[in-house]
């Protein structure tokens, strides 16, 4: 894809929304979904379990390295739960993660929506823009296939 | 689209590294030149190096018994492409997921499910 078709289907919709089956019930994945230690099974692991109202943190679990951090707005146990959520080279800006589990026969249904990412390209890169010395190589971005 | 972005949003996830790396969209340095602009040894350098190259994100030649590092800016179009990448990375954390629950299962019942 081009960065232009990019672009222009980025203006349309930046929602991303995805939708897994997952053999167990609602209350295992949820446990996988906010213990800290189940979270390191497939994500990163967190500093501590996730909690309504507080801020979480996944690191690598190599070193240690901040990877995706933010606050669990809400959390229904093993119905819905909300993330502010960002990774490091967003410096800082928030995107939302909801998380929705449904009963379904043999186990959970699991929706993932992930919404509030920037409208466009530029404005993706816009901290780096921001940041000194960046225009060049984004007009440079703009050429490539 | 590279299979792992992870290690180029490592790379840029550095303040420092992302210093060398203009500079190096200026003009391929040496290890011993990019040192010149920072204050760190040359092996604190050389790490961030060794990081950014991981990323993709530079290209290393050698010059005669030097390397000489330059930027490779096709690496960076994924990372300004947030959507492709969060699309990947939520297909690839689900994966896991997938996998780590049905692990999680079949120990739970001794038998797995599929």
């Amino acid at each position: 894809m081009t960065l232009d078709a990019t672009m222009t289907e980025l203006s349309l919709d930046t929602t991303i929304r995805k939708s897994v089956f997952l053999a167990a019930p609602k209350a295992r994945v949820w446990d996988f979904l906010t213990k800290a230690d189940l979270l390191g099974n497939w994500f990163h692991p967190a500093d501590a379990d996730l909690t309504e109202g507080e801020g979480y943190m996944l690191r690598s679990q190599k070193d240690g390295d901040k990877m995706c951090w933010g606050k669990v707005e809400e959390a229904k146990p093993h119905d819905y739960m909300k993330w502010t959520f960002t990774v490091g080279p967003m410096e800082g800006a928030m995107t939302t993660v909801e998380w929705h589990l449904h009963e379904a026969p043999g186990g959970t249904r699991l929706s993932l929506v992930h919404s509030g990412l920037p409208k466009n390209v530029d404005a993706f890169g816009l901290v780096m823009a921001l940041d000194k010395g960046w225009h060049g190589f984004l007009s440079n971005l703009h050429g490539m296939e | 689209m590279p299979p792992n972005l992870q290690p180029v949003f490592r790379a840029l996830g550095d303040p420092t590294r992302r210093d060398i790396l203009r500079m190096l969209g200026q003009e391929p340095m040496t290890i011993a030149e990019v040192s010149e602009h920072f204050d760190m040894t040359r092996a604190a350098v050389k790490k961030h190096l060794v990081m950014l190259s991981d990323g993709g994100l530079i290209d290393v030649k050698p010059r005669g018994r030097e390397k000489v590092n330059s930027l490779n800016a096709a690496a960076l179009k994924p990372v300004f492409d947030w959507l492709s990448w969060f699309d990947k990375f939520w297909d690839d954390r689900l994966d896991a997921l997938k996998t780590a629950i049905e692990k999680d299962q079949s120990h739970d019942t001794g038998r797995h499910n599929d």
